[in-house]
C-alpha cells in the first residue's frame, strides 16, 4: 500500500496549514491555477434553509488523479458531489469540466460531460432488474424497441469486468445484499466510460475483498486517464488509493495537499479542527465473568451443522469473516427477524425471540444497518427520533411529558455531536453519517442488556466513530453484552474482546487476545473458507 | 475464483417473472369465475355471453390500462370518471350535428388535454395527485353537463359496428382486449417510456439522478391516462348509441379496482397492463355470473369489493413468502468474497 506519486498534478501544493481553530485555515487554501484542471469547483455555495452547507468551498482534480475528499459528517462533501453531478442547484460559484464552465439543469447536462458519479445513498430502483438499472436511460434499442436480450448481455459484461459475473442480470434489485447493491451502482457508473468518475463512500458497505477489486478498478481507469474523485471515512484507503486530498470543514475547503506530504493523525485533526484521539478503548480483563448470552446449538443454515457460543456479561464479541458467511442473519435471528434454529439463554434462562417486539422486551437492540428502511422516520423531526423508542418512560398515563423529551433528545444529540440546525429538522435533511448517529442514539436510549450491532460506523467520520467505540465499551463495563459485526477489519481488531469468524453460518475460529490482528483475522476469514471448501 | 452463477441463482427468480406473478392472482380469477359462468348456465357458453362480457369490460379494460400507468409512476388518476363522462358526451353531441368523425377526435383529443392538465397540475403546482385529480375530475364532469345535461345526443355511423360487433364468432370488443393485452405487453416491456415510468415509481429521485426527465415521463403517464378514458368513453357511446352526463361515474372506482385486482402496486413501481386488463374482465364477469346463477346483481358491488380485498390479502402473503425465502441470497462458502482465492 505504497504512497502514489503525485504526477499530474500541475501545481505546486501548499504546505500544510497551522492545525488552529476554525477558520484560521481558510487563508491558505490555494485557487487552482485554471484550466489545467480535469475537474474544477470554484467557489462554490450552497444554503439549505438555514444551513450554509457549502460557502466558497473549492475542489481542484488534476487529470487522470486519484483525488480524495474529506470532511466530517455534515462538512459538505455529498452536497459538493451532488451539485457537481446537477442533481442540485449550486447558489454561487461554478463547476468547469475539462476546461469548460458547465451549466447544470439537471444530470443530464453532468452526464453529458463526462461525469459519473456513485451516490452516497443508494440511488437504485428495487422492482427493476439489474440490467434495467444499470442502463436504465439507455437500454439498447432497435426502432424504438427495447431489447432486453442485448440489455442483459452488456449488463453481463460489465458485471463481469467487475468480477460479479454472478450476479443474474434479470433479477430484481430488491432483495440483493447491500453490498452487491453497491458494486451494482459502481458497475453502472464505470460502464459508461465516464471521465470524471466520482465515488460518495462506495466502500462503506464492502467487505475487504471487494474494496480490493474496486480500487484495482479504480487504478486501472487513472492508468487509462479517468479521473477518479473518492469521498470516504476510512484513512487507510486515503493513503492506497488516493494521489491528493482536500479537505473540508464546515462547507468550507481548508487544505489541499499531496498524498505524502501529510500524515493522517494531521488530516483527521484538520477535518476536526482540533486534535482528535484516535486511540482504541483499553480492553479490561473479563476473567471469569458470567456467560451472560449463551447460544446452543444454532443452526442458520439447515445443511450446516449446529454450534455453540457463549458470550459473557460485558464482552464484545466481533463477528468477523468475509462478506455474507452469516453474521448479519446470526444478528437477524437473534433480534426474531430472521429464520433459524437453536437456543438462546440469557442469564442461564432460555428466552423465545421470535419477532422484535420479543427481543426488546428481553432487552436485545438491534442497531441496523440500513438506517434509511429501518431505523429512522424520515419525515418526523430529529427529536422525535431519538425519543421514539423510548416513549414510555418519559409518560404519565400515555401522556408524553414534552420537557423530559426535550431535555432527553437534546442529551442525545450533545453526546453524539450530532450536528444540525434545529431539532425539529427533519431526518431525511441531515447528512448521511448524522442520520446514522440518530439512529444509534435512538437505540441506545433503550439501555439494552444486549446490543447487535450491523456495521454500526458505516458513514460515520473519524472522530464519531472513537467516540461511538468508547461508548460501546463504557455500555459494555456497565454490564451490556454486545454482539458486533463490521466490515471493517481494522474496527473489529480495535474495538472486540474475541472475534468470531464466520464461514458459511458456523463461527468457524475464535480469535482472542493476543491473537487479534488485523492480518490474523484477514487470514482466518480466508483460511476458514478455504478450509470448508 | 468467483462463485458460480448456478451455486447463487437458488431461490432467485429473473424479474419478469416475478412481476408477471403479480398478474397471475387475476387471471386464475377470470378462469374460475369463467368456468362458473359455464356452470351456472347450464354448461353452455354462447356468443351472446361472450359478447355481453367482453362489451362490459372493453370500456373498463380501456381506463384501466391508462390508470396503470399513473399507478406505476406512484400517482392516481381520480379524474377517468370525470373523463369518461365528457367524452362520451362531447362524442354524442357532436355527432348529433353530424360531426361523428370530428366527435371522436375532438372526444380523444381532449381526454389528453386533460391528462396534460393534471400532469402539469400535479408537476408544478406540486399538488397531491390525489386532490388534484379529484378536482380536475370534478370540473370535468361539470363540463360534461353544459355540453349535455340529459342523456341523448347520437353516435359516429360506423362506432357501434367497431364495438359491439362480431368479426365472424369473435366479439370485436374481444379483439380489441386481446390487442391491448399485446400492447400494454409491449408498452412497458420494450419501450423506454414503460421503462422510465416503473423507474418513476420505484425511486423518484434514483430515476433523476439517472438522467431521466421525471416530469415529463410523470406528465405523459397522466396523458396517457386521459386518452384511455377518453377512449372509454367513445366506446361508450358506441355501445349505448348515445351520450350522457352521469355514464362515467361508476367507472372510477372500478378502474382503479381492476388495476389492483391486476396486481399493480398502489406504490407505484411494479404491475402489468395485461393485469390490469384481466382485472376489468373480472369485474364484468363477476356481474355476468351474478346474473345467469340468478342471485341478484346488487351483491356485484359486495363481491367485488371482496376480491379486490382478497387478491391484496394474496399479494402480501405472497410477497412476504417471497420475502422469506429469496431476500438474501446465500454466497457460496467456496471463494465466496471474489478472485482473492
Ligand atoms: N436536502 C437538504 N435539506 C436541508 N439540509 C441539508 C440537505 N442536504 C444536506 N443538508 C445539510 O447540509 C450539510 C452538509 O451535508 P452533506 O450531506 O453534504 O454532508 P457530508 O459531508 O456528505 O456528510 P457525511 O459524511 O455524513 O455524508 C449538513 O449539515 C446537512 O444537514
Ligand atoms: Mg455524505
Amino acid at each position: 500500500m505504497g504512497v502514489v506519486g503525485v504526477a499530474g498534478v500541475g501545481e505546486p501544493l501548499p504546505p500544510l496549514p497551522q492545525r488552529s481553530g476554525p477558520g484560521r485555515a481558510d487563508a491558505v487554501v490555494p485557487r487552482p491555477a485554471p484550466g489545467s484542471a480535469a475537474l474544477e469547483a470554484r467557489a462554490i455555495s450552497k444554503r439549505f434553509g438555514g444551513i450554509q452547507a457549502l460557502y466558497r468551498a473549492d475542489l481542484s482534480v488534476a487529470p487522470a488523479e486519484v483525488h480524495a475528499v474529506l470532511g466530517e459528517n455534515g462538512a459538505g462533501k455529498s452536497t459538493l458531489v451532488k451539485i457537481v453531478a446537477g442533481v442540485i442547484p449550486l447558489d454561487e460559484g461554478e463547476i468547469v469540466v475539462g476546461g469548460e464552465v458547465l451549466h447544470l439543469a439537471s444530470p443530464r447536462d453532468s452526464q453529458a460531460a463526462g461525469v459519473a458519479v456513485v451516490y452516497q445513498e443508494l440511488s437504485l430502483i428495487p422492482e427493476l432488474s439489474v440490467a434495467h438499472n444499470l442502463l436504465l436511460a439507455k437500454l439498447p434499442k432497435r426502432a424504438g424497441i427495447i431489447s432486453m436480450a442485448r440489455a442483459n448481455r452488456l449488463a453481463e459484461e460489465a458485471l463481469a469486468a467487475l468480477g460479479l459475473g454472478y450476479i443474474d442480470p434479470r433479477s430484481p434489485v430488491r432483495g440483493l445484499p447491500l453490498d452487491q447493491q453497491q458494486m451494482i451502482e459502481i458497475a453502472k457508473a464505470t460502464m459508461v466510460r465516464p471521465r470524471v468518475l466520482v465515488l460518495d463512500e462506495a466502500t462503506s458497505s464492502l467487505g475487504g475483498a471487494e474494496v480490493e477489486r474496486l480500487f484495482g478498478l479504480v487504478r486501472s481507469l487513472r492508468d487509462q486517464g479517468t479521473t477518479v474523485v473518492v469521498i470516504t471515512h476510512r484513512m487507510g484507503e486515503v493513503w492506497t488509493i488516493a494521489d491528493a486530498m482536500t479537505v473540508l470543514r464546515d462547507g468550507r475547503t481548508v487544505g489541499r495537499f499531496p498524498v505524502g506530504a501529510v500524515s493522517q493523525n494531521e488530516v483527521v485533526a484538520l477535518m476536526a479542527g482540533q486534535d482528535v484521539r484516535t486511540i482504541f478503548p483499553e480492553k479490561p480483563a473479563l476473567g471469569a465473568a458470567r456467560p451472560a448470552l449463551e447460544l446452543r446449538d444454532v443452526r442458520l443454515r439447515p445443511d450446516r451443522p449446529p454450534w455453540s457460543l457463549q458470550v459473557r456479561r460485558g464482552e464484545i464479541l466481533g463477528l468477523g469473516g468475509l462478506e455474507g458467511q452469516g453474521q448479519r442473519e446470526l444478528l437477524a435471528w437473534l433480534y426474531g427477524t430472521a429464520k433459524g434454529t437453536g437456543t438462546v439463554l440469557m442469564d442461564g434462562r432460555p428466552v423465545r425471540v421470535r419477532r422484535p417486539s420479543d427481543a426488546l422486551r428481553h432487552g436485545i437492540v438491534l442497531i441496523p444497518e440500513d438506517r434509511k428502511a429501518e431505523g429512522l422516520h424520515l419525515e418526523l423531526p430529529v427529536r422525535w427520533n431519538l425519543a421514539m423508542a423510548t416513549l414510555r418512560r418519559r409518560s404519565h398515563f400515555g401522556v408524553i411529558r414534552m420537557r423530559a423529551e426535550r431535555d432527553f433528545a437534546d442529551e442525545a444529540i450533545r453526546r453524539l455531536k450530532i450536528k444540525l440546525n434545529s431539532p425539529f429538522d427533519a431526518a431525511s435533511t441531515l447528512s448521511g453519517g448524522t442520520q446514522q448517529k440518530v439512529v444509534i442514539g435512538k437505540f441506545m436510549a433503550r439501555e439494552p442488556s444486549v446490543l447487535l450491532f450491523v456495521d454500526p460506523t458505516r458513514g460515520i467520520d473519524v472522530q464519531t466513530k472513537f467516540g461511538f467505540y468508547e461508548m460501546v465499551r463504557d455500555l459494555a463495563s456497565a454490564g451490556a453484552t454486545c454482539l458486533l459485526y463490521s466490515s471493517d477489519t481494522e474496527e473489529l481488531v480495535g474495538v472486540c474482546d474475541r472475534v468470531a469468524v464466520f464461514c458459511d453460518g458456523v463461527p468457524a475460529r475464535v480469535l482472542q487476545g493476543e491473537e487479534i490482528t488485523q492480518d490474523a483475522v484477514v487470514a482466518a476469514s480466508f483460511a476458514v473458507v478455504e478450509a470448508a471448501g | 475464483m468467483v462463485a458460480s452463477g448456478a451455486a447463487l441463482g437458488v431461490g432467485r427468480r429473473p424479474w419478469p417473472r416475478v412481476t408477471w406473478q403479480r398478474s397471475y392472482t387475476a387471471a386464475l380469477l377470470a378462469v374460475t369465475l369463467l368456468a362458473l359462468d359455464v356452470v351456472f348456465s347450464g354448461g353452455t357458453f354462447s356468443g351472446i355471453q361472450a359478447l355481453g362480457i367482453t362489451n362490459d369490460a372493453l370500456p373498463l379494460a380501456l381506463a384501466a390500462a391508462g390508470e396503470t400507468f399513473v399507478v406505476l409512476t406512484n400517482g392516481i388518476d381520480l379524474s377517468v370518471g370525470g373523463v369518461i363522462t365528457l367524452a362520451n358526451v362531447l362524442a354524442a353531441a357532436l355527432a348529433q350535428h353530424g360531426l361523428g368523425n370530428e366527435g371522436v377526435v375532438a372526444a380523444v383529443a381532449l381526454g389528453g388535454f386533460a391528462g396534460l392538465v393534471n400532469g402539469l397540475v400535479i408537476s408544478y403546482a406540486r399538488i397531491a395527485p390525489l386532490i388534484a385529480t379529484l378536482a380536475t375530475g370534478s370540473i370535468f364532469v361539470g363540463l360534461a353537463l353544459v355540453v349535455l345535461p340529459l342523456p341523448g345526443g347520437a353516435v359516429a355511423g360506423w362506432l357501434p359496428g367497431a364495438t359491439t360487433g362480431s368479426l365472424g364468432a369473435v366479439p370485436v370488443s374481444a379483439v380489441w382486449l386481446g390487442l391491448m393485452l399485446v400492447g400494454g405487453w409491449a408498452l412497458l416491456r420494450r419501450s423506454q417510456f414503460g421503462v422510465n415510468v416503473q423507474a418513476l415509481g420505484g425511486s423518484e429521485p434514483a430515476s433523476w439522478s439517472a438522467g431521466i426527465k421525471v416530469v415529463r415521463v410523470r406528465t405523459a403517464a397522466y396523458v396517457a391516462s386521459g386518452v384511455c378514458a377518453a377512449l372509454a368513453g367513445v366506446v361508450l357511446n358506441g355501445l349505448t348509441q348515445s351520450g350522457d352526463p352521469t355514464i362515467g361515474a361508476p367507472y372510477l372506482l372500478d378502474t382503479i379496482a381492476a388495476v389492483v385486482i391486476g396486481g399493480t402496486s398502489l406504490a407505484g413501481g411494479v404491475g402489468t397492463i395485461v393485469g390490469s386488463v384481466l382485472g376489468a374482465v373480472v369485474l364484468s364477469l363477476v356481474s355476468a355470473v351474478l346474473l345467469v346463477s340468478g342471485l341478484s346483481t346488487n351483491l356485484q358491488y359486495v363481491i367485488s369489493g371482496g376480491i379486490v380485498i382478497g387478491v391484496l390479502l394474496v399479494q402480501m402473503q405472497l410477497w412476504r413468502l417471497r420475502g422469506a425465502t429469496g431476500a438474501r441470497p446465500r454466497r457460496a462458502a467456496r471463494g465466496g468474497g471474489g478472485g482473492k482465492l
